[in-house]
């Protein structure tokens, strides 16, 4: 496994245990070389609204009760790279088809402390993408065409030059919420494989016969 | 002195989830009439449970938050490491959490379910390495108690002969789940360790019981369960218990001390009505403290006469000392071996259908390991329900990644050390009298450091974790640090213990061995408070099982007109 996925795979194993890690780098950089877009400066005040509280109705629960602060462009610009990151695939939907765009509007407006660090990281990233947009190609990142985009989605989809730190991180957390709407999704939860969920009568008849013919051909290489 | 115009009593028992929920049952099981005092709010699993409910039906997709410190759907009701207007205070430079929830059902409603007894060695650790104390009794005098409490809580397993899991009587326990593929790897791989992997015992049933409904393997147990088939005591031993009608519950009491008369002899509690604010006396010809504990002692402790100055039950000074969690780790592997493998449905009982015991007891008594006590590992991964934690795992974009994460998907196990602390000077509570939550009751003040026996014991269960990890063609993700860093915080584990403990002798302990306190024949403690140490089998089957033989004694006492 590369160091890189490993690093990716630590930030999953710390969800698992607490809550979900955030990418981050140390505020009020800026682009020293000019190449490519500093990285806006924004004061975002804290999120002062009201959570669902310590004893919700779990069987049908309430939307999110918190006013979603996303404006029509940002969730726009969230919608295009939403969909770059998960894109429609024969009949499994993009991202945006499957409420992703939503999510990322309530969880970057809720007020725990949590989503308001993704929210100090994705509000100004989305601004970002239009200054990097603007630069390279005299527009909003929505209008670009789809070539355009993946260039800029390529420079921060990866680590790579220190001028654009806050931007993969953005990126990631990003990614971050887009693919865990997407697979939390019922289409999204089938697309991965995910077979649990549903009543069984009788005794769990634990793994399939092909799972188990896996399995011993894993111990058998294993010499197990 | 408030009188319940419809109900007459003889036993007041505060708290309604394992050890209440017990006591309950057993007392009027006995004939004794119980007023049950439970200081959170009335709660109906039959009706409140989200079963089958998804991730996407729920705010932000079910992750954990400040309102529900286990995700959304965890059954825990205005709890959690914090219970809003009750704080508790921790003593500077340590650090501890105290679960807590407000609900009938207590923490039964949300807990793993596991459920293990403890075996002779637990019993006589002092005996055996002259730390901590022993308790008052033999594994021998348990058993006939474990397998009646095993039998009406309803406890899938098995017998694998071996001594850290003793052996149940034939016909106690239910049929264990079949195992699942990354639990059989794992067992084959520790295999090659002489470690052994073995099932889990699980307090969910395979078949039915009284009115319980056996598993079907779909949905979290730790959002409780609508089917009666994940013990909890508002869908067993609660109704068994009021269907005799010797049973009457008060919800929203949150109990603050307990009356004590000259001749020691407790008369009542009081308690605060959360509806009104106002404190309520009720009498009582014995009084069970079931509370958690913690929550016990910190009753007893604000329980202050002029016959007991330091507190009730408490001439030997040993309320609150002792406090003991479980020792909490974990480390999570990949295993390539496993990546792109054939589906099936892999939620099982949506927990460990297997465990690695404790294998090392003779390795201990040949003097070869640096730590006195031992410890358990639960471990699980594999398909299950896709969290917002997927994304994390995620590297670059489109298809591509989507092949990866699909390729990877159930590839990952997680590795969860639990294992037994040793009692120590610097492990506390007492009450902080600067503090006062929104009842006005004094909180609880914690102290906690680790002693080098956990430390130590932290050390070789990473160790064991590498080498099946390395046996099993996996690649470790955790990164190592040390024991103190990986140790999981004091309370983190929910196992906490020790604090009301039981002996011999009324200078060094709270109660007898049957719960009784030596201060007081009438008052009885009935929750983890009186364990005399803390092994690393999980609390909850053990102090329901002191409960059920304590209650019948405290019944017969009762009977007898002895207390």
């Amino acid at each position: 496994m590369s160091e890189l996925s490993r690093r990716a795979a630590l930030r999953w194993m710390t969800a698992l245990s607490g809550g979900m890690a955030i990418s981050a780098v140390a505020p009020g950089y800026a682009d020293e070389s000019g190449q490519y877009a500093p990285w806006p400066q924004m004061k975002l005040a804290p999120v002062q609204a009201a959570g669902y509280g310590t004893d919700p109705d779990l069987i049908t629960p309430a939307p999110a009760p918190w006013p979603r602060l996303l404006t029509t462009a940002q969730r726009q610009t969230s919608a295009v790279l939403a969909d770059i990151i998960v894109p429609r695939e024969g009949q499994v939907p993009a991202a945006s088809e499957v409420g992703v765009v939503e999510l990322i509007d309530e969880w970057v407006s809720a007020p725990y402390p949590q989503q308001q660090g993704y929210r100090q990281s994705i509000i100004p990233g989305l601004a970002w993408l239009d200054d990097e947009a603007g630069l390279r190609f005299g527009t909003g990142f929505v209008q670009l065409s789809t070539d355009q985009q993946l260039a800029i989605v390529d420079d921060i989809a990866t680590p790579g030059e220190a001028s654009l730190s806050a931007a993969h991180a953005f990126f990631v957390n990003f990614r971050t919420l887009v693919v865990g709407g997407f697979y939390t999704s019922p289409a999204g939860s089938r697309d991965l494989g995910y077979l649990g969920n549903v009543p069984i009568a009788g005794d769990y008849p634990g793994p399939s016969p092909a799972a188990m013919a896996h399995l011993n051909e894993l111990l058998a290489e294993l010499k197990l | 002195m408030y009188r319940f115009e419809d109900f007459d009593y003889d036993v007041v028992v505060v708290g309604s989830g394992a050890g209440g929920g017990m006591a309950a049952y057993e007392l009027t099981r006995q004939g004794q009439r119980v007023l049950m005092l439970e200081a959170g709010r009335d709660y109906d699993p039959y009706t409140e449970t989200p079963m089958f409910q998804e991730n996407h039906q729920a705010p932000l997709r079910g992750v954990r938050t400040p309102d529900k410190h286990f995700g959304f759907y965890d059954a825990t009701v205005d709890g959690g490491w914090e219970v809003p207007g009750e704080p508790y205070t921790v003593a500077e430079g340590d650090e501890f959490l105290w679960w807590r929830a407000r609900m009938l059902g207590g923490r039964t409603n949300h807990w793993g379910r596991y459920s293990l007894r403890f075996s002779h060695h637990d019993f006589k650790g002092y005996s055996r390495d002259g730390l901590g104390a022993d308790w008052p009794m033999n594994y021998e005098d348990l058993a006939p108690w474990y397998d009646k409490t095993e039998k009406i809580v309803g406890v899938c397993g098995n017998n694998p002969g071996i001594d850290d899991v003793p052996d149940s009587s034939p016909g106690v326990l239910q049929p264990p789940p079949a195992a699942r593929v990354p639990e059989l790897l794992v067992q084959a791989a520790a295999a090659k360790l002489g470690i052994p992997v073995v099932p889990m015992r699980r307090a969910v049933l395979t078949r039915p019981i009284d009115n319980r409904q056996a598993c079907f393997y779909a949905t979290n147990c730790g959002r409780g369960c609508s089917i009666g088939a994940a013990f909890q005591t508002p869908t067993s031993l609660l109704p068994l218990a009021q269907a005799t009608g010797r049973l009457k519950i008060v919800t929203d009491a949150m109990v603050k001390s307990v009356a004590v008369d000259d001749a020691h002899k407790v008369t009542g509690v009081t308690y605060v009505d959360r509806a009104t604010g106002q404190a309520v006396e009720v009498a009582a010809r014995a009084v069970v403290l079931a509370a958690s504990a913690c929550e016990s002692a910190r009753i007893l402790l604000n329980s202050k006469s002029a016959a007991f100055p330091r507190g009730l039950a408490n001439s030997s000074g040993q309320v609150g000392r002792n406090l003991m969690d479980s020792t909490g780790l974990g480390m999570s592997a990949h295993f390539p071996g496993l990546e792109g493998r054939p589906r099936y449905n892999e939620d099982g009982n949506t927990s460990n259908h297997m465990f690695i015991p404790w294998w090392g007891h003779d390795a201990q008594a040949r003097g070869e390991l640096n730590f006195a006590r031992g410890y358990h590992f639960e471990f699980g991964g594999g398909f299950q329900a896709p969290g917002m934690s997927v994304g994390q795992i995620a590297q670059g974009y489109g298809l591509a990644m989507k092949r990866q994460l699909e390729q990877r998907y159930g590839s990952y196990i997680g590795f969860s050390l639990r294992g037994e602390m040793l009692p120590n000077e610097r492990c506390y509570m007492e009450i902080d009298e600067q503090v006062k939550d929104k009842w006005g009751i004094p909180v609880a003040k914690f102290h906690w450091q680790w002693s080098q026996q956990e430390l130590n014991q932290a050390e070789h269960g990473m160790d064991t974790i590498e080498q099946i990890v390395e046996k099993a063609g996996g690649r470790l993700l955790t990164e190592r640090e040390t024991p103190e860093s990986m140790l999981k915080k004091g309370g983190e584990i929910i196992h906490e213990v020790g604090t009301t403990r039981m002996g011999n002798s009324a200078k060094t302990s709270v109660t007898n061995e049957f719960g009784q306190t030596w201060d007081s024949a009438n008052l009885f403690i009935m929750d983890g408070g009186v364990f005399a140490s803390n092994p690393h089998k999980n609390c909850t089957l053990t102090l329901m099982t002191l409960a059920m033989r304590n209650a019948e004694h405290m019944a017969k006492a009762l009977d007898r007109g002895v207390i």
